[in-house]
């Protein structure tokens, strides 16, 4: 447990700078609207940001997990990144909710969650 | 830095810190990351906690909230239909303290934003940089049903002894007996939680009281997730035919109720139950409103980019008792509007830009033990207009006719959905 609280911590000082720079001023915002024409995004949010809103269904610790919805901390960043653009394409298989979710995420929110969980420890 | 100026900031910080630090004995190398009190210990508040500690150790967050232990609402209907004891959807406040939060067991009597101070029920007062307010609902009490009439005829919508009730009732209510539901007027907390209940119920009645019939009287023309619950119950429980279990009248106006003799009068017709469950209309829980966080209406505007109120400086509002729409009322949306409220705190109280939100939101709702629905969304800011919107093209609802592979898995999936989201509130 003490490991994964390290983890989460580390997490958020390595991104705290990217947030930082996102959010500097309007006019990033802006940029990034017009840079994103396929996003569904009007700006892109950071990946701890989104990160934090998977952990309703993701648990952060396969220690003592007893669920069935799989567990993303630690997983390969690419492998995150396939199946979250396979489940935003409708090409993925097995899918009961993740296709939903998947759609409400630009192609760059994907690779940023996916950076912010492959880091974790599990 | 929405509603605050830096002077403001640091004036209020300077203030709350010296006094808290008289209040708890904080030492010095702590003091720099200022005092973050939390009023309520539901899924809003004990999230909005245990994220301020994670993001930055250096604030000193103290939840309040009354009760020694918290009994979920999501769940709860299992608890009805008789998949769960109450004692495992119970939670405990022992996990928030292992993350450095000061748990005290009090009310909160009073708050003065000017002073940026709360008073507590036991005399005491403290002080704080940020407050953040999450006491869940209040009933709009009347129609013949009030806090003393709830005590024999259940709303169970604060989940707890009246969750317990309720179920008893229906354990001792005879085979052949009449269970209504009175769901409540939009908006209410969990809006796919009236007719989750009438499944559970059904599901129950199914396997030991095949003989009873279940009435719902909605003052509404339509319910969340509706399709969904239709197509399970004809599937399960005989809707729509001669021998169904289920009967649902819609926008059926509620007159008043008789307690005595568990009758609904309506417009057209009275309705007599064996056990009738009440739920009343709703608005945001008392300490919001009598600090004017409501203004003159039921619920607390917020700005969505923080939850602090569009009223009063200083104070978030988050979970049900805010008006984060098109978030619904839900546990999910409480914890994941806490973790954007968290993050906005601590920058805030940094005095750095406020990052950009992202939240989500999924709604499992059980029609058996084995056959799961949903509905799940994601929100943005739309920076045209500051408000919360859903991202255009994500969420909707479970399939319709989906194989009972789906149904199945959505029900395993809600389960642990209840697992990992009471971990990450409260654990």
């Amino acid at each position: 447990m003490n490991k994964h609280k390290k983890s989460v911590y580390v997490a958020v000082a390595l991104s705290a700078a990217y947030v930082t720079a996102a959010c500097a001023s309007p006019e990033a915002g802006k940029t990034a609207l017009k840079a994103q024409a396929s996003a569904h995004r009007s700006v892109d949010a950071s990946g701890e940001a989104i990160g934090r809103t998977c952990a309703g269904c993701h648990a952060l610790s396969k220690k003592n997990y007893k669920g069935f919805v799989p567990v993303i901390a630690g997983m390969e960043k690419d492998k995150i990144v396939e199946k979250m653009k396979a489940f935003k394409a409708g090409t993925a298989k097995d899918v009961t909710i993740m296709d939903r979710i998947a759609k409400g995420y630009s192609d760059a929110e994907i690779e940023a969650v996916a950076a912010y969980y492959a880091k974790m420890k599990h | 830095m929405a509603g605050i100026s830096r002077r403001d900031f640091i004036r209020a910080a300077g203030g709350g810190v010296a006094l808290g630090s008289l209040l708890f004995g904080v030492s010095n190398a702590r003091a720099g990351g200022g005092h973050v009190v939390v009023i309520g210990g539901g899924f809003g508040g004990a999230t909005a906690a245990k994220y301020i500690r994670l993001i930055d150790p250096t604030v000193e967050v103290t939840l309040i909230e009354p009760a020694k232990t918290y009994v979920t609402c999501p769940g709860s209907n299992w608890v009805i239909g008789g998949l769960r004891k109450i004692g495992q959807i119970t939670m405990t406040y022992d996990g928030l303290k292992r993350h450095g939060v000061k748990v005290v067991h009090d009310m909160v009597t009073h708050v003065d934003p000017d002073k940026r101070s709360v008073k507590l029920k036991s005399g005491g007062t403290l002080t704080y940089d940020r407050l953040v307010v999450s006491p869940g609902i209040d009933f709009k009490w009347g129609k013949g049903y009030t806090e003393a009439v709830s005590q024999a005829i259940p709303h169970a919508w604060k989940a707890g002894p009246q969750t317990t009730l309720l179920r008893k009732q229906l354990e001792a209510m005879p085979d052949g007996g009449t269970f209504i539901i009175v769901p409540p007027n939009n908006p209410f907390r969990c809006p796919p939680g009236p007719a989750e209940r009438i499944s559970m119920v059904a599901h129950y009645f199914k396997k030991h009281k095949p003989k009873a019939k279940i009435i719902a009287l909605d003052p509404k023309g339509k319910f969340s997730k509706q399709g969904l619950f239709i197509e399970g119950w004809k599937k399960l429980y005989g809707f729509g035919t001669e021998n169904s279990m289920i009967d649902y009248h819609q926008t059926v106006e509620i007159e008043e109720i008789d307690p005595k003799t568990r009758t609904v009068v309506t417009g057209v017709d009275e309705f007599k139950a064996d056990v009738l469950n009440f739920i009343p209309d709703q608005k945001a829980g008392a300490i919001a409103r009598a600090t004017g966080l409501a203004g003159d209406g039921d619920w607390c505007p917020i700005d969505g980019r923080t939850f602090e109120s569009t009223l009063i400086k200083g104070i978030h509002v988050i979970g049900d008792s805010s008006i984060a729409k098109p978030l619904p009322k839900s546990g999910f949306a409480a914890n994941s509007e806490a973790k954007v409220c968290a993050a906005a705190v601590v920058a805030l109280l940094q005095d750095r830009p406020v990052p950009e939100p992202s939240w989500v939101n999924t709604c499992y709702s059980l029609v058996a033990p084995d056959y799961g629905i949903s509905v799940a969304m994601v929100y943005e800011i739309d920076h045209a207009t500051g408000k919360i919107a859903k991202v255009k093209g994500s969420g909707g609802l479970s399939p319709a006719d989906a194989p009972q592979k789906v149904r199945k898995n959505e029900a395993l999936y809600a389960q642990s959905w209840w697992m990992t989201i009471t971990a990450d509130t409260w654990g």
